[in-house]
């Protein structure tokens, strides 16, 4: 499967679309907000914005994809969250955001694979963030957790992100 | 259908990342020694050291809030905190060497360690 990452769109289309992907990725934050999956697991996410963040990467490209993902960090910290937990999102974000834009590049993996890669760097990001902040390595200890649960979920933003890509690749 | 959604580098990455953390899992964690103790430290300091195997209640309040942490049974957990996600509490109980229990907004990091001295100390800052 192949998706253009460039053209056969004029600027303007690709700006609005854009825009209302970023609109969608700060509902899916809010949405995760009012629903936190952590019940179980502390520190654990399904990342559902990510969705948006993989299908804008493989459709609009990767400036844009970059674009979407911070404004939507920032923003859902603004509406929803504070300035501490924006710095382990962002943290999260931009981690997993510069690993699936390397792997994408090297063409081998599928876009599951490329989002199962993120949703690791994302948890790892905000792990090293928050020893860190804490100045505690001790715990590390963590990070089997949240490697294995990155993991999980990654595959599953991948999948549902490939076929959301199959349905508006004529759209977006 | 599986092959619609991955590739063979995916599959390779998939069983690394898997190793790595099931490494994590099976090295870090053994069972707790009759001398382990519970390491309890705020911003990277210890402020506490109790065995694992004396039961007790500790109220750790630091400038960022409190943690109420009870240890009983070779178990510890915390069972209140005034922080605002509250997930700390809801790492349940730890009873394993290795495993920990992190409250991030009070800095917090209560971890079971079978070596007194060595072992976390030697790697944290």
């Amino acid at each position: 499967m192949q998706y253009h990452t460039d053209t056969k769109q004029s600027g303007s289309r690709r700006i609005a679309s854009c825009a209302v992907l970023t609109a969608l990725a700060l509902i899916f934050s809010y949405i995760e907000f009012l629903i936190p999956v952590s019940v179980a697991i502390p520190g654990i996410k399904l990342g559902i914005a990510n969705i948006v963040v993989v299908v804008a990467l493989y459709s609009l490209g990767a400036k844009y994809a970059g674009f979407i993902n911070i404004v939507r960090v920032l923003l859902s910290a603004l509406l929803f969250g504070n300035m501490f937990s924006a710095i382990y999102s962002m943290a999260g974000a931009l981690l997993s955001f510069v690993v699936m834009l390397l792997l994408k590049k090297t063409d081998k993996f599928s876009i599951a694979g490329v989002s199962m890669a993120g949703g690791v760097a994302h948890n790892m990001g905000q792990l090293i963030v928050a020893a860190l902040v804490i100045s505690d390595l001790r715990m590390f200890y963590y990070y089997p957790v949240l490697m294995i649960s990155g993991l999980i979920t990654g595959i599953a933003i991948g999948i549902l992100s490939t076929i959301i890509l199959n349905y508006t690749k004529h759209i977006i | 259908m599986f092959r619609d959604y991955f590739k063979k580098a995916d599959i390779i990455l998939f069983i690394a990342v898997l190793l790595i953390g099931l490494f994590g899992f099976v090295l870090l964690r053994h069972d707790a020694k009759d001398t382990a103790t519970v390491q309890i430290s705020s911003g990277g300091e210890i402020i506490k050291t109790v065995p694992l195997k004396t039961d007790g209640i500790y109220d750790i309040t630091t400038e960022y809030g409190y943690n109420i942490i009870i240890v009983e049974n070779g178990q510890v957990w915390v069972s209140e905190a005034d922080c605002p996600g509250k997930d700390c509490m809801r790492f349940g109980k730890i009873s394993k060497d290795g495993q920990v229990i992190l409250c991030l907004p009070h800095r917090l990091v209560v971890n079971i360690s079978n070596s007194a001295q060595g072992g976390p100390d030697a790697i944290s800052y």
